[in-house]
C-alpha cells in the first residue's frame, strides 16, 4: 500500500503498449451524482486512479458568506441530500451551540426521531442503488417502497420528501401529533421484519458474495491517513461514532451499539450499514417511548442572530460519517466563513489508494460501497 | 351493403361487413371501425415516440432522487412507457435534466446532446435546471442558471425537488406535446386545462 | 500516547471553552513551524480532520490557513492558526502532504478557492472549479453581490 501521491496521469507518457487510459463519467450509470475517474490501465487492471470532481460544485460556502445565518437553511439540506435532515438539523444544533440558544426538550426528542428516520431512509437508498450497481435490480424496488413510506410520515410533518428545513435555532418548526407516533411505530414494527428480509435476499447469493466478500479493502493505514469514518471506518473494526464520541441533541440519554466488523472490504460495509438501520429503529423507539410534552421552539423565532466573535466547530453524524462545520464569525450577523468538512470528500481521497490493483469491475462494487454523494463532495 | 350469409358459406359465426370502397367517400363505415383505421404516419409515429420515451440516466443532483423515485415501485415510471432508461446517450429520446447544472459540467451536457439522435426532447426537472432555483443569486459563479442556455428545454417542471407525481406530470405533458393531442380520460373528457 | 508534546515548538496556545466553541485548544503559529506541528500531532496519534482558509485581508490583513486535529479514541481537537502575506497570489504556506496524505486534496481545495500556495505539493491544481478558471472563488473580492452585472446584461 503507498499513500504516496502521484502526479497528473494524464501527463505520463505510457510504458508499454498496453497501457491505457480510460475515463469513468461524469456521466455513467453508476458514477453516484458527477464523478469523472480517468483510470490508468493495464488491460482490466488499474494501475492509477485520479477522481476529478467539481462537477457539482454550486458555491455553498460563497453563499454562506452572503446572507445572514439563518438564510443558509436551504442550503443545508441540498450538501447531501439524503441526511438532508440530519444536515439541516445539524446546522441548528451548531449555530445553538455557537449563539448559547437552549433547545427544549421535546424538540431534542423530535430531532432524534427524525435523523433517525432519515438515517434509515439514506440506508436504504444506498442499499438499494448498491446492488443495482452490482447487477441486482430487484433490491432496488423493495428498498424504494420501504423507503416511500417513511418519506410519507416525514413529509406529513415537515412538508418536504428530501430537502427538509424543518429545524429552527431553538427547535423544530413543526410539531408531531399522534398519527406521526402511530405511523412511525408501525413503520418501526414492520422494518423489523424487514431488515432480516434484506440480508437474506443477498447474503448468500454468489455473484453478491463474489463481487463483495474481500473486494475493496480499505486498511486502517489508509482510513487513518485521508480521515475516513463513518460506516466506513466501522467496517475496518473502529468505534467511532460522532453520537457516542460528542453526543449532541440527548444522544448520549439513548442506548444503542455501533455496530463494526473487521474485515473492511465492500461485505462489511455492507453489512454495518444494514446493522446500523436496526440500531436506528431502536433509537426511535426509545425516543418515542421518552417523548415529553412541552414547547417545541421559543416563544419568539430567533431570525437575527449575532454570534460573539470567534472560530466555532461542531460535528454529527450523518448517513455517512462525520460532518463537521466550522464557522468563523466577526459579531455580525453575516458569517464570516462556514467551511463543511463533508464524510464523502475523504472517503473519496482515499479511492485511488484503494483502487490502485483492482480490476476495473470492482471500481463499480468499491465505489458504490464506500457511499458518496457528489454534491457534498463538491459543495 | 351485403352481408354474407353465414350459415352458407362460413362455418364460423362471425358477421364480417363487406365494405364497397366506392361507397364509402372517405369515411370508414361503423361496422368497420374495430378493424380498420386510416391515419397520417406522422401521428402513428408521433404516438409510438410518445409511448415509449426513453430516458437518459442523467442525475445530476438531488432531482436525481426524485426521479429515482418516480422509476420505482410506487411512481412507477413504466406504466407511461418511459421507465426504461438508458445510460447511453446514443439511445435515449429524452434528456432529464434532475439536478443543477454547474458551469464544468455544461460543456459534457452540450456533448451528450449532440450525441443524442434526433427526435429529441429536454425536461428540464426542478427549480435548478428553470433558472438556477435556489442557488442563483446576483453574479453567482459556479452554476448555469437554467436548461435553456445550452438546450431547447420543452417541458419545465417546478419543484425543489418536484414529487415523484410532478415528473410523472411533466412526461405526460411531453406526450401531449409530442402527438399534438390532449390525453382523454375514459369518458372522453379532455383534460382541465384546455387548450394551449 | 495522547496530547503532543508542543512545548518545544513554544507556540502561543489557549485554552478554548469545548462547550461554547468545540475545540480544546487553540494554537497560533509560524508558516514554517507547521511541518513540525504536523509531524508532533502524527506522532502522538491524531488525524487531521479539517484544512481550510480564510480571506481575512480586510479586517486582520493577513490570509489565513486553519489545521484541526482531532482523535478517534476520545475527542480532543486542536485548531491550529497560521497568519500569511495578505497577498493573492503570493501567500506561500508549506504542504504537510509527506505527512498526511489527507492535505492532498484539502490543500488543493484551498489552492483552488484562495489562491494560496502550498509549497512542496507534488500536484497543486485546481480540483472544484474548471482547470481555465482564473479566479480564486472564495476572496471576499470575488463574485460579490454588489459587483453583479446589471439587469439585462449578458451573463455568463
Amino acid at each position: 500500500m503507498s499513500t504516496q501521491h502521484h502526479p497528473p496521469i494524464c501527463l505520463e507518457k505510457a510504458h508499454d503498449d498496453e497501457t491505457y487510459y480510460l475515463n469513468m463519467g461524469p456521466q455513467h450509470p453508476s458514477m453516484h451524482g458527477v464523478l469523472r475517474l480517468l483510470l490508468k490501465m493495464r488491460g482490466e487492471l488499474i494501475l492509477d486512479c485520479d477522481p476529478i470532481i467539481g462537477y457539482a460544485h454550486r458555491a455553498h460556502e460563497k453563499m454562506a458568506e452572503n446572507r445572514p445565518w439563518i438564510q443558509f437553511f436551504p442550503n443545508t439540506s441540498r450538501i447531501d441530500y439524503l441526511s438532508g435532515m440530519i444536515y439541516n438539523l445539524g446546522y441548528c444544533e451548531a449555530v445553538e451551540r455557537m449563539a448559547s440558544i437552549e433547545v427544549p426538550e421535546r424538540a431534542q426528542v423530535i430531532r432524534v426521531i427524525v435523523s433517525e428516520l432519515n438515517r434509515i431512509q439514506s440506508h436504504l437508498l444506498w442499499f438499494g442503488t448498491f446492488l443495482l450497481d452490482i447487477g441486482g435490480i430487484t433490491p432496488f424496488l423493495y428498498c424504494f417502497d420501504d423507503r416511500e413510506r417513511i418519506l410519507a410520515i416525514l413529509d406529513r410533518v415537515t412538508g418536504s420528501r428530501l430537502t427538509y428545513s424543518y429545524g429552527r435555532f431553538g427547535g423544530v418548526s413543526r410539531d408531531i401529533d399522534d398519527v406521526f407516533i402511530e405511523q412511525t411505530r408501525g413503520f418501526i414494527k414492520r422494518m423489523g421484519e424487514q431488515a432480516p428480509m434484506y440480508r437474506k435476499l443477498v447474503h448468500d447469493n454468489i455473484i453478491f458474495l463474489k463481487r463483495c466478500d474481500g473486494v475493496g479493502v480499505i486498511t486502517k493505514e489508509i482510513a487513518d491517513a485521508y480521515g475516513v469514518t463513518g460506516p466506513n471506518l466501522r467496517a475496518i473494526g473502529v468505534e467511532y461514532d460522532v453520537r457516542k464520541a460528542e453526543p449532541y441533541s440527548g444522544y448520549e440519554k439513548y442506548d444503542f451499539e455501533i455496530p463494526t466488523r473487521t474485515t473492511g472490504d465492500c461485505l462489511a460495509r455492507f453489512e454495518v450499514r444494514v446493522a446500523e438501520m436496526e440500531q436506528s429503529c431502536r433509537i426511535i423507539e426509545q425516543a418515542l417511548d421518552r417523548l415529553p410534552d412541552g414547547p417545541i421552539k421559543p416563544a419568539k423565532l430567533i431570525k437575527k442572530l449575532k454570534p460573539p466573535a470567534g472560530e466555532y466547530y461542531f460535528a454529527v453524524e450523518s448517513a455517512r460519517g462525520h460532518f463537521g462545520m466550522y464557522f468563523v464569525s466577526d459579531g455580525g450577523d453575516v458569517p464570516s466563513r462556514i467551511k463543511l468538512r463533508t464524510p464523502s470528500f475523504s472517503a473519496l481521497s482515499a479511492m485511488p489508494d484503494v483502487l490502485e490493483g483492482t480490476m476495473v469491475a470492482d471500481t463499480i462494487a468499491i465505489l458504490g460501497s464506500i457511499d458518496i454523494v457528489l454534491p457534498e463532495i463538491d459543495r | 351493403m351485403d352481408e354474407v350469409n353465414p350459415k352458407q358459406s362460413d362455418p364460423t359465426p362471425v358477421r364480417l361487413p363487406v365494405i364497397n370502397p366506392q361507397q364509402m367517400d372517405g369515411q370508414i363505415p361503423f361496422e368497420a371501425s374495430p378493424y380498420v383505421r386510416f391515419a397520417v404516419l406522422e401521428d402513428l409515429l408521433n404516438a409510438a415516440r410518445a409511448n415509449s420515451l426513453w430516458p437518459l440516466t442523467f442525475g445530476l443532483a438531488c432531482c436525481a432522487i426524485e426521479m429515482m423515485a418516480a422509476g420505482a415501485s410506487k411512481y412507477d415510471l413504466d406504466r407511461f412507457g418511459a421507465g426504461v432508461f438508458r445510460p447511453s446517450a446514443r439511445q435515449a429520446d429524452v434528456m432529464i435534466f434532475a439536478g443543477t447544472i454547474s458551469a464544468k459540467m455544461g460543456p459534457v451536457i452540450k456533448q451528450l446532446w449532440d450525441q443524442m439522435p434526433s427526435p429529441k426532447w429536454a425536461i428540464a426537472m426542478g427549480g435548478c435546471t428553470i433558472d438556477g432555483g435556489p442557488f442563483k443569486y446576483p453574479n453567482q459563479y459556479a452554476i448555469i442558471e437554467g436548461a435553456d442556455h445550452l438546450v431547447p428545454v420543452d417541458v419545465y417542471i417546478p419543484g425543489c425537488p418536484p414529487r415523484p407525481e410532478a415528473l410523472i406530470n411533466g412526461i405526460l405533458e411531453l406526450q401531449d406535446k409530442i402527438t399534438g393531442k390532449e390525453r382523454k380520460d375514459k369518458k372522453g373528457r379532455k383534460g382541465k386545462k384546455g387548450k394551449e | 500516547m495522547s496530547s503532543p508534546d508542543l512545548s518545544s515548538l513554544e507556540l502561543g496556545c489557549e485554552d478554548a471553552a469545548y462547550e461554547g466553541t468545540g475545540f480544546h485548544q487553540v494554537h497560533r503559529a509560524e508558516p514554517g513551524q507547521i511541518v513540525a506541528i504536523a509531524q508532533k500531532f502524527l506522532e502522538a496519534g491524531y488525524r487531521l480532520e479539517m484544512l481550510t482558509a480564510e480571506d481575512r485581508r480586510t479586517d486582520l490583513e493577513v490570509m489565513r490557513v486553519v489545521y484541526s486535529f482531532n482523535r478517534i479514541d476520545h475527542p480532543d481537537r486542536h485548531l491550529v492558526i497560521i497568519d500569511l502575506e495578505p497577498k493573492i497570489p503570493g501567500a506561500h504556506a508549506p504542504s504537510i502532504m509527506g505527512i498526511y496524505p489527507a492535505a492532498d486534496w484539502y490543500e488543493r481545495e484551498v489552492f483552488d478557492m484562495y489562491g494560496i500556495h502550498f509549497d512542496d505539493h507534488p500536484d497543486l491544481r485546481r480540483i472544484l472549479l474548471p482547470e481555465d478558471a482564473d479566479f480564486h472563488a472564495l476572496l471576499k473580492d470575488f463574485g460579490r453581490i454588489e459587483d453583479a452585472p446589471a439587469e439585462g446584461e449578458a451573463s455568463a
